[in-house]
């Protein structure tokens, strides 16, 4: 799909309180990524339970797999084991923090926000659906809940199976009265791809990506192929500089359906030059990149099976579909 | 063969022994205390060799400290700029700092030692909150000290870190950043005091300084020096690592005959798997010799009350800040409990709000149903807003308590003030409720977060007095006695250790504080200035760093 620069490190912050199912994502993560390269920082290694085959090396504190991934444990504190991944930074595609169960996820993303290395790439908090209700009554542990959920970027709505639809509903009530229009995901099942949720391997290919500076032209049509049909994605082609001011507005118009976005547009102030845009969650930065001839003009967004189709004026407006 | 004898005598030896408190001789073989009494009494056991270079002074049972990290050593590495005076290892006082500028001159003066431009200079203990003017330090004010080195200042409460412009420089701070903890002025500029992790993270990140992964050998000499210098004989590295090269160091200190001090490392629970953990824990008891006892855990709950991050039951903080935060879901720290309780492990729990010691109540409580067991010991340590409800079912499930009465002092008008309001602030590290209703409990320093000292430790709970001069809370005062009690065989009875330390009585090890004056002696308000000479250990004599020749 869609090349990327590989000159900053994705910063993913994966929170919810104990329980919400954290671990299962982060063994799956670790398990099917197919060509970015994680560096995950564990609360617990023994949670983890990861295969013994994919393990190639295991000294206490990281662990290793032939993936190219490595899980790094929080036992000395998270700044400790941060810095001991930022030290061999460029083994890594992709940094993802497992947040504590009573974690503030935004205090953690600060680091990216600071981090020159680093790109924000959203808190993911995960919500246990059959006890969630439950928790808002804990006063031990609502507010702790209550700040996941408000400082989430993106949350998914997790263990479906295990309750009914009424309790469904009401989660899903209580979850847009605390963070009204974040994109929120549902779960049901064991195959939720969480590359997909984190924005890796659906736009970059590591293998070339390397060194380069100068991502390649869009390369291939959508995939619905993606083997998650909880997701959907779609390329835009921009033949043309776009106003400002309408750009601005499209994003704005975009649905909470769609969770991610990334891609380089032009517009119409500065023909010659591309601007990187990215979104995740409701959040979006535009930053001026390099001139305009080096790129492909084209963004992908990566929504839910709610999103939009491609006839759809509110996404194709601005657009080329691919 | 006959057994060789040493009989010290004293001017008084305070022994802590019910059956006979006071005494002027005490007889040592083999690195016990073979009798206590008088001197006709300990010669019927033969031969031995009058000692009496403490004819002059009191001896009590070596102090006993149930809550410090050995950290306390190597903390003075970096430059002290604190408000109140402090003691380092050689015993040098370096005088608590009341001005800004006297900060700033303290760290022209390090500066100028320098050689090496790379070297970040590193602060540490400094607390604006005391100074008059409530001035706050700025990367303006560091430029004297250097416009291009690295420097690192860090307040007292841990939480709170100025740097210089060179640090913000390298970190890449500006006006443009926006995240909290990065404090800005009214121009929108960067300060250089960074709060939270985030903040902190790039500080370090652009520095040298060392990174924690646990204590090594010269930290713990180090820290066997500060204990020396104040009469302690027994100390806990209360939140220790105990990976292999942490266990070999501390192995290696304590199988060193000239090592003066009895560690207790209480395994930091947070740092190991709740699968694995209470195993390793007991495990490394196979390690212990008689100056190392493993086999303790420290469960770390809530945060601080000083930082509004400790927990606190309904009506929470006086100054209406939301309630603090727990390091682990209250049932991971139930869990947790069950675990270690069931694998025999003796627990620490740090508990600073009120909610956070009625969550480690109940969970010792479940434990205890799902796993009857006598004796543990499970102590909460600081406790200190336990409440008598609380303190009641700590005496029925035998709890024991060990309360931070340290802050009374330091801390204590800002509790008055900001965070318990004049209501709660009396009842906080309630040592008369813990002695009324029967809970053991010890006092304790937390250093370095405050001075390694007994004495002073037992002044506070004693006099009870702020920082200010006002007496918070004159109701749970206690007595001298009982104060000197607690910071001997009350610890040594908390770390499971009160047939080994804590009492002078036969058969224990000859390990002593030797004071200058008798502290029942003197005036109540004088009791934390009693001179200490130092201590006694395994029968060996160690003078303090300020009386060696």
């Amino acid at each position: 799909m869609l090349m990327q620069p590989k000159t900053l490190l994705p910063f993913t912050v994966l929170g919810g309180f104990l329980g919400a199912g954290k671990t299962t994502l982060l063994n799956r993560l670790l398990t099917q990524t197919q060509d970015t390269r994680f560096a995950v920082l564990v609360n617990d290694f023994g949670a983890l339970n990861i295969d013994e085959g994919l393990v190639s090396r295991h000294d206490g504190k990281t662990i290793a797999l032939s993936n190219g991934c490595m899980c790094c444990s929080m036992a000395d504190g998270f700044l400790s084991a941060l810095m001991t991944v930022m030290d061999r930074a460029d083994e890594f595609d992709h940094v993802v923090v497992e947040a504590s169960g009573v974690a503030n996820p935004r205090r953690i993303m600060d680091i990216a926000k600071l981090d020159p290395g680093l790109m924000p790439n959203g808190s993911i908090v995960l919500v246990d659906c059959p006890q969630f209700l439950s928790q808002l009554e804990d006063p031990l542990i609502n507010d702790a809940v209550i700040t996941q959920l408000v400082e989430a970027d993106i949350i998914v709505m997790n263990k479906l199976a295990l309750t009914d639809a009424a309790t469904i509903t009401r989660v899903h009530r209580r979850i847009n009265q605390l963070n009204p229009g974040c994109p929120t995901v549902t779960n049901d099942g064991e195959n939720l791809l969480p590359t997909l949720l984190m924005g890796a391997d659906h736009w970059v290919d590591a293998s070339t990506a390397g060194s380069t500076h100068r991502p390649a032209s869009v390369v291939s049509a959508p995939s619905h192929d993606h083997g998650d049909t909880r997701f959907r994605s779609v390329v835009l082609r921009q033949t043309e500089p776009i106003n400002r001011d309408d750009f601005n507005r499209w994003v704005e118009a975009l649905p909470p359906s769609i969770i991610r976005g990334k891609g380089f547009i032009a517009l119409a102030e500065s023909p010659g030059e591309a601007w990187l845009w990215q979104k995740v969650g409701r959040a979006t930065v535009l930053a001026r990149y390099s001139a305009v001839e080096e790129l492909a003009l084209a963004l992908v967004l990566i929504g839910t099976s709610e999103m939009p189709g491609y006839d759809d004026p509110s996404l194709s407006g601005l657009f080329v579909k691919t | 063969m006959a057994r060789a004898i040493t009989i010290f005598s004293a001017r008084k030896i305070l022994t802590m022994n019910a059956y006979q408190p006071v005494a002027t001789h005490v007889a040592v073989s083999e690195g016990r205390i073979l009798g206590v009494g008088s001197l006709d009494d300990l010669a019927r056991w033969g031969d031995y060799t009058l000692d009496t270079r403490f004819a002059d002074k009191t001896l009590l049972p070596g102090f006993v400290e149930a809550h410090c990290h050995a950290m306390n050593g190597s903390v003075w590495e970096n430059t002290y700029v604190g408000y109140f005076d402090r003691t380092d290892p050689d015993g040098r006082v370096w005088p608590g700092i009341k001005s800004l500028d006297g900060v700033l001159e303290r760290l022209q003066e390090i500066e100028r030692t320098l050689d090496d431009f790379e070297q970040t200079l590193v602060a540490w203990g400094f607390d604006p909150i005391y100074f008059d003017d409530g001035v706050r330090m700025t990367t303006s004010h560091l430029d004297k000290v250097s416009l291009d080195r690295r420097i690192l200042v860090q307040h007292s409460n841990g939480h709170l870190l100025n740097v210089s412009r060179k640090v913000l420089e390298l970190a890449g701070i500006d006006a443009s950043t926006d995240v909290e903890g990065v404090m800005k002025d009214a121009a929108g500029y960067p300060t250089g005091e960074l709060g939270e992790m985030a903040a902190q993270y790039m500080a370090y990140r652009v520095t040298d300084v060392r990174r924690f992964d646990g204590i090594n050998a010269n930290d713990l000499w180090a820290f066997a020096r500060t204990a020396t210098n104040v009469g302690v004989t027994t100390a806990t590295d209360l939140h220790a690592r105990v990976e292999d090269n942490n266990v070999n160091d501390y192995l290696a200190v304590t199988r060193d005959a000239d090592y003066p001090l009895r560690l207790v490392p209480a395994a930091a629970g947070l740092t190991l798997s709740i699968e694995e953990g209470p195993g390793h824990v007991a495990s490394l008891k196979r390690h212990n010799n008689d100056k190392l006892f493993f086999g303790l855990c420290k469960i770390m709950t809530d945060g601080s009350i000083q930082g509004f991050t400790g927990r606190l039951k309904w009506p929470g903080y006086f100054n209406g800040k939301p309630n603090g935060i727990w390091n682990l879901p209250p049932q991971t720290l139930t869990d947790m409990v069950e675990a270690y309780h069931s694998a025999g492990v003796q627990m620490h729990m740090h508990t600073n709000g009120d909610e956070a010691s009625e969550l480690m109540i109940n969970a010792i409580e479940n434990a205890l149903l799902k796993a009857p067991r006598s004796d543990h010991r499970h102590t909460l340590t600081h406790c200190q807003m336990a409440d008598e409800s609380q303190f009641q079912r700590m005496a029925q499930l035998g709890i024991c308590s060990n309360l931070f009465t340290n802050h009374i002092y330091y801390w204590g008008d800002q509790h008055l003030a900001l965070t318990m309001g004049p209501d709660r602030a009396k009842r906080m590290n309630a040592c008369g409720t813990a002695k009324r209703l029967g809970v053991p409990f010890t006092i304790h320093s937390d250093a370095p977060v405050t001075p390694l000292s007994p004495l002073f430790t037992a002044w506070c709970a004693v006099n009870r007095l702020t920082a200010s001069g006002r007496v918070l809370g004159a109701n749970e005062c206690i007595d001298v006695e009982d104060a000197l009690r607690a910071v001997t065989l009350g610890a040594a009875f908390t770390l499971h250790l009160d047939h080994l330390v804590g009492s002078i009585e036969p058969g224990k090890y000859a390990d002593f504080a030797v004071l200058d004056e008798d502290p029942t002696g003197v005036p109540v308000e004088v009791l934390k200035d009693v001179a200490v000479w130092g201590t006694v250990m395994g029968g060996v004599a160690y003078p303090g760093a300020h009386n060696k020749s």
